[in-house]
């Protein structure tokens, strides 16, 4: 049941994350449904059994493959969906409580989300490598990165 | 046709690439695909964080070189998509170089989002983005206060043109400030989500993926430039945020958090 809040609330956050990076009119409801189902598998994955790296991963590849497959069909750069829809993977809050446990001198704490932080940006990149990276199997109109 | 400009059109297409946040690897393929039109015996290509270089060699011209430097730096996909439609027009020859260039240059007219819906924007990505870390529907609606008057912020500085390392700092401070100053008021009980929901719009996670992206294809250089780039703006939006509640806790005669 709160999967469906939770990908409800990722649907708009996504929508309104493309709108600041300038997408075009067009565009923006599939960032939006990208997030929603990115961010759906992710919770899946954090909430009960609390993975976030096989969670990041997974997302990702699936991110990547609508993307690819929405960026053949509309003809636009794939970096314009992948980008909203991996807003709400990336551990923003990590960076902000290493940044916070760097300022009030705790730093082991600081190295821990930092780390955490870090493993889980690699992982979204690692897995994004990996689905854009692969031969172009339907017609697209430029190399995909 | 005159290979000088078309030098001069890969040298433009680098550069708005760059300039409206491009990945390199992608920007290399987009210049090499405008020159592959022509027949060069050799063609180079460099591109880093700031400046392109774009090489070529032919019987008519010899050796030349251009080189751009770039400061100026935004997120625009739309434009992405523009460029990348000309210079597919370009290469299937439906339009020749002096037009491309010209369309490129007056690309930058191009309606994008107003003032008033990038502010919205910022306060609705914060506000669904507080209420997806666990906050109430109250904490969402201090983040969408919090999101606008930093959406706001935002586009003044940088119109006005201030050092980007500024405009984040002053970002932070905004947001620390005001989720403080209505969390006063009776608005919204979790302050740690609030901020952390308001503040990822303009926080480096995206800078990072991209530098990452970039060391693992092989681009040393872009790649720690853009990695640091990442960490000071991190650091930047810390800073701002303790400076505000330092303020705030001189104004209130105690620690906020």
């Amino acid at each position: 049941m709160t999967v469906f809040v939770e990908s409800f609330c990722s649907f708009f956050a996504c929508f309104f994350f493309a709108i600041i990076y300038n997408t075009p009119k067009k565009e923006l409801p599939f960032c939006g449904l990208i997030g929603s189902l990115g961010y759906a598998v992710f919770y899946c994955f954090t909430t009960p059994y609390n993975m976030p790296m096989f969670g990041a991963f997974f997302s990702t590849i699936l991110i990547c493959i609508m993307a690819r497959f929405f960026a053949a069909r509309h003809k636009m750069p794939v970096m314009m969906y992948v980008l909203p829809a991996v807003f709400p993977i990336v551990p923003g809050a990590g960076i902000y409580y290493a940044l916070y446990a760097f300022m009030i001198n705790d730093l082991y704490g600081a190295a821990k989300q930092g780390i955490d932080a870090f493993k889980i940006s690699g992982v979204i990149v690692v897995a994004m490598l990996i689905v854009l990276s692969q031969p172009k199997i339907f017609s697209q109109k430029t190399e995909c990165k | 046709m005159e290979l000088k400009s078309v030098l001069e059109l890969a040298v433009t297409v680098g550069e708005k690439l760059l300039v409206n946040g491009c990945g390199t690897h992608r920007i290399e393929a987009e210049v090499k695909r405008t020159l592959s039109s022509c027949n060069l015996i050799k063609t180079e290509v460099f591109v880093t964080t700031s400046v392109v270089i774009v090489t070529i060699d032919s019987p008519e011209t010899g050796l030349l070189t251009m080189v751009k430097h770039v400061t100026k730096k935004a997120m625009h996909t739309e434009r992405i998509a523009y460029i990348e439609e000309i210079i597919t027009d370009f290469v299937k020859k439906n339009i020749d170089v002096e037009t491309s260039i010209k369309e490129i240059l007056n690309m930058e007219s191009k309606n994008t989002y107003s003032f008033f819906v990038t502010s919205m924007a910022f306060a609705g990505a914060g506000a669904f983005r507080t209420f997806m870390f666990g906050g109430t529907i109250l904490d969402a609606l201090t983040s969408i206060m919090v999101g606008f008057c930093v959406g706001i912020f935002i586009q003044i500085l940088t119109s006005i043109k201030i050092l980007p390392f500024l405009v984040t700092i002053c970002a932070g401070f905004i947001v620390g400030f005001v989720s403080v100053l209505l969390m006063r008021y009776g608005i919204g009980s979790n302050l740690d989500k609030i901020i952390i929901g308001s503040l990822i719009s303009f926080a480096p996670g995206v800078p990072f993926v991209h530098a990452v992206n970039d060391i693992l294809n092989g681009e040393h250089i872009s790649g720690n430039i853009r990695a640091i780039e990442a960490v000071l703006s991190g650091i930047a939006i810390a800073a701002g945020i303790a400076f505000a509640l330092y303020v705030w806790g001189y104004l209130a005669g105690g620690a906020i958090i």
